[in-house]
């Protein structure tokens, strides 16, 4: 088959590339048309049917129609003028009338403008006949509304230049011709040169072997239903399982060339007198034949357009789930799926690896079987909140595994809602957390291990002062005790003031035992906790151990509590410890302040009523703006002996807590340094 | 009355048999309780004892003149301290015997 080899891809036109400005490689396109169209009238005069003018089918104007299809529109021109030289030549060599030469180069010229331009309408950018829409218009503008219309004035034409006699019969002939070329040898083109092949990867051989097998089907069939002398109708449609197998299995163009090769057999038989169209004269039977293929063909090619349609619906889906999947399984660990009663489940299964539940275990909430008892009522009740509410669940629990250890889980579901505001089903995804979770138990524990060290080293500072503290109460006994021997010994027995006497020493015991329990609390490695406490509580007790410390630094320290932010969450030992540094800190800020002025004021508030803010305001010399920051670094210090630790730490401190630790110079003198705790909830 | 320097004494010796019975013995201290024991002990060898919170509270209350034998002073206490009071009384020639005592004393 000639083929036009115009290679310009429609895009072209359509600013994506720019436009190619190779003139030597648009004069070979269209060399090529030239080339193509000629060929094409040699093989249309050699399928013509014996004893008329009437070819099975007429190449060239679909291959100028092709070409149309496939070059911009603003090029037309160039191939409409081009081939008008070769249609000349080729019809002068057939011994055809000068007259019907013309009208024929005029018709065919038309036609292919015509359909052309009604194609293009509706169809812009890349031309494949795979899509049902497309195909609809290719069939009514190219090969029924651009044939019947250029016929009729063509055929006119012909009767006019005295070429052809009958005008019905001259249009009836041209209609069809051009309506099974325009059919056949399309398609093809548009498969070759219109990009449809180069964005299937190479095939594999079996789709070779498979080809190969059709082409045999079609002519060993075309044989039986077209070549036998005595016709048999009922073996009229042989060829049709192999024309259907070309529509489902291959490429339009595909079935284009196999309905070419049936229509050249049949052509074959008829034209040599043989097979069930051979039955009148030879112009009737060529029309009879090209209406039967074409009837034939149609509903195949459409066929062919949707199964074509169909897989490229389910290549679509193919990849767009294998993206999903591949997506999923890149991000997260374990995927679920749940009906709208949350009772099915669909877990993936890693899940089964993991728990050793199997999917029927896990539905009807037996999932929560495989949770940590502390987890499962928490996690039932978040689930059935989130199906009650239609909205997002997320949670995290820990799972037991086989081997009877637990791994953290972060879990996030959303529900798939149906058109109607149902919920259609839920799709979920659990993520281990369980490195997460040891990294920041790992890290916590090494806050708390520093934290410690520093407030064992606080402790060491104050030791004078506790010592002092501690002998307060020991130098009371011990003077009551001394007193009450005395008052013993004395003549009468001063019996009211022994009583006073050892109530005091039990108070002051108390008081003793009091200090040495603060001490002991602050020395302890206890374990980071969060619980609800009275901020005022643990401000006193702080107070009342460096009571002593304060008296030796003439500071005198005063408490403004708001008593609505006292109910507080936090840990009580690493809060007294933040509080203690900042108390201690401010001492230190004062020392060159006069005696009289040293004052602190420890001073509590709601902040946004969500938190309790704290401030420790010295009346020293203030810092630096630099300062205002370089003091949480780690070993910044001030001091002759400090470990420049205390400040870094209560911010770690304050920050595990979910708080915010600042520091602020005062309008008038000194520093306030600020922190937050949250408050315990329904505090207010 | 001869002057004498102050010194750190032990808070168990404050009821030195030296001193006169009937002497009226000042005791500023600003712990409550230890102030209460130790008026008690004073108390016990049979002395009069008035005490006082701070130094601030004596020197107020004693403008007047009134002249005690001997006056037990804490070190340490908020605002003036024992050694700071001794050098005020110094400076208004008001000298008497006076003990600063350390409360640490007795832990050494």
């Amino acid at each position: 088959l000639p083929q036009s080899a115009l290679l310009s891809p429609y895009e072209l036109d359509e600013e994506l590339h720019p436009p190619v400005s190779c003139p030597l490689q648009h004069v070979f396109y269209v060399l090529l048309v030239c080339a193509g169209y000629y060929g094409g009238a040699l093989i249309g005069q050699f399928l013509r049917f014996p004893d008329s003018h009437l070819s099975l089918i007429w190449p060239p104007t679909a291959i100028l129609l092709a070409a149309l299809l496939l070059a911009p529109p603003r090029q037309w021109w160039v191939f409409l003028l081009a081939v008008a030289p070769v249609h000349i030549v080729a019809q002068l060599n057939d011994a055809v009338p000068i007259l019907g030469i013309l009208s024929q180069l005029v018709g065919n010229c038309g036609q292919a403008l015509l359909a052309a331009i009604s194609v293009r309408y509706f169809v812009k950018g890349r031309l494949q006949l795979d899509s049902f829409r497309t195909l609809t218009v290719f069939v009514l503008g190219a090969v029924i509304l651009a044939p019947f219309l250029v016929s009729g004035i063509a055929a006119y034409l012909y009767v006019l230049s005295g070429w052809e006699y009958e005008y019905w019969y001259v249009w009836r002939a041209r209609v069809l011709s051009n309506a099974l070329s325009t059919l056949t040898i399309i398609p093809p083109i548009l498969m070759f040169f219109g990009g449809g092949l180069a964005k299937s990867s190479r095939p594999p051989t079996w789709r070779y072997v498979e080809l190969g097998l059709l082409v045999a089907g079609v002519i060993l069939a075309g044989y039986i239903a077209f070549g036998k002398q005595a016709a048999v109708p009922a073996l009229l449609y042989a060829p049709l399982p192999f024309l259907l197998l070309a529509a489902v299995r291959f490429e339009i163009g595909i079935l284009s060339l196999s309905l070419l090769l049936a229509a050249y057999l049949a052509f074959l038989s008829t034209s040599s007198g043989l097979g069930p169209f051979a039955t009148q004269s030879a112009a009737e039977n060529a029309l009879s034949l090209q209406l039967f293929l074409i009837t034939v063909f149609l509903p195949l090619m459409f066929l062919a357009a949707l199964s074509s349609e169909r897989r490229q619906r389910e290549n679509a889906l193919r990849d767009s789930e294998a993206r999903y999947r591949a997506l999923v399984m890149a991000s997260a660990n374990m995927v679920w799926r749940a009906n709208a009663e949350g009772e099915g489940f669909l877990v993936s299964p890693r899940w089964q690896e993991l728990t050793g539940q199997s999917e029927d275990d896990a539905s009807n909430f037996g999932w929560l079987s495989a949770l940590h008892p502390k987890d499962q009522e928490r996690s039932a009740q978040l689930w059935k909140q989130a199906m009650a509410q239609k909205r997002m669940y997320e949670n995290e629990f820990q799972v037991r595994t086989r081997d009877r250890s637990y791994r953290h889980f972060h879990v996030q579901a959303v529900p798939i809602i149906a058109p109607d505001g149902a919920v259609h089903e839920w799709i979920g995804a659990a993520i281990d957390i369980t490195q997460e979770k040891e990294i920041a138990l790992t890290v916590q524990r090494q806050r708390d291990e520093l934290a410690h060290i520093a407030r064992i080293n606080t402790i060491g500072e104050l030791a004078a002062s506790l010592a002092h503290e501690l002998n307060q109460p020991l130098t009371a006994i011990l003077s009551n005790a001394q007193a009450a021997q005395r008052f013993l010994a004395a003549d009468p027995t001063n019996l009211g003031e022994v009583r006073a006497i050892l109530r005091d020493i039990v108070d002051d015991d108390n008081r003793a035992g009091e200090v040495i329990r603060r001490v002991r609390d602050l020395v302890r490695k206890g374990n980071f906790e969060i619980v609800p406490l009275d901020l005022e509580t643990i401000l006193r007790d702080v107070v009342l151990l460096i009571h002593s410390d304060a008296i030796l630094h003439n500071v005198n320290i005063l408490l403004e509590v708001d008593p609505a932010a006292r109910k507080i969450y936090g840990d009580k030992v690493q809060l007294q410890q933040v509080l203690l540094n900042l108390l201690l800190n401010a001492f230190q800020a004062m020392k060159v302040c006069p005696l009289n002025e040293r004052q602190v004021t420890v001073k509590t508030e709601l902040q946004d009523g969500q938190k309790a803010i704290i401030a420790v305001r010295d009346c020293g010399e203030g810092l630096q703006d630099e300062q205002l920051e370089k003091i949480f670094q780690p070993f910044y210090t001030t001091k002759d002996n400090g470990l420049g630790l205390g400040l870094a730490i209560s911010r770690s401190i304050v920050e595990a807590h979910g708080g915010r630790l600042w520091a602020q110079n005062n309008p008038d003198r000194g520093t306030t340094i600020y922190f937050t705790v949250p408050l315990c909830e329904g505090a207010i | 009355m001869k002057p004498m320097n102050p010194i750190a004494m032990d808070k168990n010796t404050v009821s030195s048999p030296a001193l006169p019975a009937t002497a009226d013995v000042f005791l500023v201290e600003d712990d409550p309780s230890v102030r209460r024991a130790i008026a008690r002990l004073i108390k016990s060898a049979g002395h009069q004892v008035q005490t006082f919170a701070s130094a601030r509270e004596f020197l107020e209350m004693r403008a007047g003149g009134e002249e005690a034998a001997c006056l037990v002073l804490d070190v340490r206490m908020p605002g003036l301290s024992g050694p700071d009071l001794q050098r005020e009384l110094r400076i208004l020639d008001r000298s008497v015997p006076s003990f600063s005592s350390p409360a640490t004393a007795t832990s050494r």
